[in-house]
């Protein structure tokens, strides 16, 4: 019997065909959902589900939640979690120390999906073996991938890893088949974002373009809050970690309630503490972080090239999109109301379940094709990313490169793969590296084609051909320790040090930053709309950018704070008259 | 150069998509060939193959541009010499001027982009700066819809090519492909620009 399965961050849930209806499964006690928690006992055995998040309160040390944030990541890309110990070399695979024992996402993850596979199959009376599990769209190579290999160690034969927003925008279409529409569906989760955009017609679902943020949810609002309530309460900031729980909760009663009671009992002090928060203080920490999701808008829009306008629909989805300011603001953005009609929790998981129905024979007339998120390129010489597969190309696909060598009898090239968008290679995610095998030649004579290919799971597999024998062969990408890794930790370490730096040096760069910012704009405004001013409060202003440039030639750290205070606000006026005119402009 | 190393491997994408090359397909038509064939060899069905779909993926890719389009069908044309691409061949007379308008325009919006205060320490920065980025927002845009003008007449071209088939030469129809190729890289770039300056003036509210 093939699962489809959410494999979430705080949540995941398990999902089989049965007599033709997509079903989810419930464990012994009725519950949908699974939490991604994973706690260890002294004695070193692994609890998962529910009893793990139990333990959570009394043993964070030893229990690991959201782990999908760190799948597939390097040590050198990961903030410090609360709580949880990093370990790992800077430019290998982070792991989580436990007990004396290091454990790798994908362990973890593993841990949760045979959980999830035990929990169906006691619901069941079934073996469930094989599983589509779901990742966010904007997942890369290397962390699809290493989902793939913790399906298959939890003892799942992995059939697709299909994109969450894909799946869902399966369950909102399953009854809408005969439609031709262009959709958009919102997929904000515990710990990922994504927005895809789909064209639904004739039975195929296909992805016109994605776009999306793997560290950015409902988990981060949690966290935001719980600083707060650190606050409120009157406890040191290193407690917000032991707040989660209560956070969550207090947001959960916010999505309803205009003002919630806070109460932490039993603090050592033997006092309870208590707090009130209102709807709108959550909404004020929670803006920023929702904005966040306005550019992946904008991205997947202008890639689909499509206006807000044409979509019959957007589609919101994932346990964070409950909150009245979420929906809000979306409906803003895309100018409409938002569909509401799929579960926030379970419409990925049932997606992945009729996908399963589609590989199952179960379901016909249906087809999905979706996209590659990022771009596929290669390392060139001077550092340059070579894209060979654009990102938002359909899956599968492939792509050639021809490789020559550089001097005579070399027997093979390294190049080294890389995801992303940005021009330099160093500041796109490394694959790895691949040895391209060179038949002895002299300098440029040697020729060797490889091909790169990307399976409808958005994996990526590299293949060479042999010109002798005409073969081709799976070359292996390796994990490289990144330089740019190594670099940051040394950013790290240095930013450290400077912190500690004389404060009125530190005091007056930061006004000579401001002064750098407002001396070009002044000049800026005064040669755009200067006339407009009176004479008087061009004079003033004049006068102040004099005493800005004196106080900065003599390094005067409060005759700069006093000079440049006043200029900005003498320049009031003129801003306004320079904003009225630049938005009248378009 | 990477394109035409792709061809090379690839077969005839109008028989990948079993598309008549006459009248020239448009949009719907290989839209509709690709999902067809695209549900018969998914690789989710039994049977499937994944590899067909990737060619299918191509095929569609080659003729949804007019570029490639006009390239594959020059290539059925019996004096056919061959497109070598973009990099060697010279802008054409015709969009002379167009073509240094864009440059100008690609370069405005760089330079507003990168003029955007890290975080606005004053009202005023933040004004100087909107208007500069305002100025480039316009430039571009009146640009872009020269380039959109530009192709609309090349689209008028292309049809009377459709027309005259098969009297035609293989060298006026690689004649407009290669017009078609300096169009869309310069429409895409300018596109890329006006979401790199929307995105810099969003405010993070109201109306996408």
């Amino acid at each position: 019997m093939i699962a489809g399965i959410d494999l979430g961050t705080t949540h995941s849930l398990i999902g089989v065909f049965d007599s033709g209806f997509p079903t989810l499964v419930a464990d012994g006690e009725g519950n949908r959902l699974f939490p991604s928690v994973v706690s260890f006992l002294p004695n070193g055995e692994p609890l998962v589900g529910w009893p793990a998040l139990r333990r959570r309160a009394i043993a964070p040390g030893e229990t690991i939640s959201s782990v999908k944030r760190l799948i597939g990541r390097r040590r050198g890309e990961v903030p410090e979690g609360e709580g949880q110990t990093l370990t790992g070399l800077p430019g290998g695979e982070v792991r989580i120390r436990i007990g004396g024992r290091d454990w790798s996402p994908e362990e973890v993850s593993a841990l949760i999906l045979s959980g999830l596979k035990r929990s169906a199959e006691s619901t069941l009376g079934e073996n469930v073996d094989r599983a589509v599990i779901t990742v966010p769209a904007y997942f890369n190579d290397s962390q699809r991938a290493t989902t793939r290999r913790a399906g298959e160690a939890a003892g799942f034969k992995v059939e697709r890893i299909l994109s969450e927003p894909t799946a869902a925008a399966l369950a909102f279409g399953l009854d809408r088949l005969g439609n031709k529409a262009k959709i958009a569906v919102y997929d904000l989760g515990g710990g990922t974002f994504d927005l895809s955009i789909l064209e639904m017609q004739d039975g195929v679902f296909e992805v016109l373009s994605t776009h999306g943020d793997t560290r950015l949810g409902g988990d981060d609002i949690d966290a935001a809050l719980a600083r707060l309530l650190c606050e409120r309460m009157a406890l040191p900031p290193e407690r917000a970690g032991s707040l989660r729980d209560l956070a969550e909760d207090a947001k959960k009663r916010l999505s309803v309630e205009a003002s919630v009671d806070v109460t932490l009992p039993f603090e050592q002090d033997g006092a309870n503490r208590a707090c009130t928060v209102t709807r709108r203080e959550l909404e004020e920490i929670a803006r920023p972080l929702i904005l966040r999701s306005r550019e992946s808008c904008i991205r997947a829009l202008a890639d689909a090239r499509l206006a807000a306008g044409d979509l019959a629909e957007v589609v919101i989805v994932g346990g964070a999109t409950r909150m009245p300011l979420v929906r809000q603001l979306v409906s803003e953005w895309f100018d409409r109301e938002v569909n509401t009609s799929q579960h926030p929790d379970e419409a990925v998981a049932l997606g992945a379940t009729i996908e399963a129905g589609v590989l199952s024979g179960a379901v016909r007339g249906v087809t999905l094709l979706d996209v590659t998120p990022l771009s596929l390129g290669v390392e060139t010489f001077g550092g340059l990313m070579n894209i060979l597969i654009p990102r938002n190309s359909t899956i599968p696909c492939k792509a050639g490169e021809m490789f020559t060598n550089a001097v005579s009898g070399q027997t093979a090239m390294r190049v080294k793969i890389l995801q992303g968008e940005r021009e330099l290679a160093r500041d796109n995610w490394t694959l790895g590296e691949i040895d391209v095998p060179l038949p002895s030649a002299p300098k440029g004579q040697a020729r060797v084609g490889v091909q790169f290919e990307i399976d409808a799971d958005g994996i990526l597999r590299v293949l060479a051909r042999d010109v002798v024998t005409g073969t081709d062969h799976v070359l292996e990408v390796r994990g490289s320790v990144d330089v740019a890794d190594t670099a940051v930790e040394r950013m790290i370490t240095s930013s450290v040090e400077n912190a500690f730096e004389d404060m009125d040096n530190r005091l007056f760069t930061e006004w000579k930053l401001k002064a750098d910012e407002i001396l070009p704009a002044v000049a800026v405004g005064l040669q755009a709309v200067g006339s407009a001013l009176d004479p008087a409060e061009r004079e003033a202003i004049e006068r102040l950018v004099t005493e800005v440039r004196e106080a900065l030639a003599l390094r005067s750290t409060n005759g700069l704070k006093r000079s440049v205070e006043g200029l900005d606000e003498a320049t009031e006026r003129l801003a306004t008259l320079l904003l009225e005119q630049a938005m009248g402009s378009q | 150069m990477r394109r035409e190393l792709r061809g090379v491997s690839e077969p005839d994408p109008f028989d990948v998509l079993g598309v008549e090359a006459r009248p020239f397909p448009d949009s719907d038509v290989i839209g509709e060939a690709y999902r067809r064939a695209a549900a018969e060899c998914h690789p989710d069905r039994p049977g499937g193959d994944g590899e067909r779909l990737s060619f299918l993926n191509a095929a569609r890719e080659r003729l949804s541009q007019p570029s490639s389009l006009l390239r594959d069908l020059a290539r059925r044309l019996p004096s056919a010499r061959g497109v070598s691409g973009i990099s060697e061949s010279a802008v054409p007379t015709e969009a002379f001027e167009l073509f240094s308008r864009t440059a100008h325009a690609m370069r405005l919006a760089d330079e507003a982009i990168q003029a955007e205060p890290a975080s606005p320490r004053s009202r005023l920065a933040e004004a100087a700066w909107r208007s500069v980025q305002r100025r480039a927002e316009r430039v571009v845009g009146e640009v872009r819809t020269d380039v959109l003008a530009w192709i609309s007449r090349l689209d008028a071209g292309r049809r009377e090519l459709d027309n005259r088939w098969p009297a035609v030469a293989a060298e006026e129809v690689e004649t407009l492909a290669n017009r078609y190729c300096f169009a869309e890289r310069w429409d895409a770039g300018l596109r890329e620009q006006q979401f790199r300056l929307s995105r810099a003036s969003c405010v993070g509210e109201g109306k996408l």
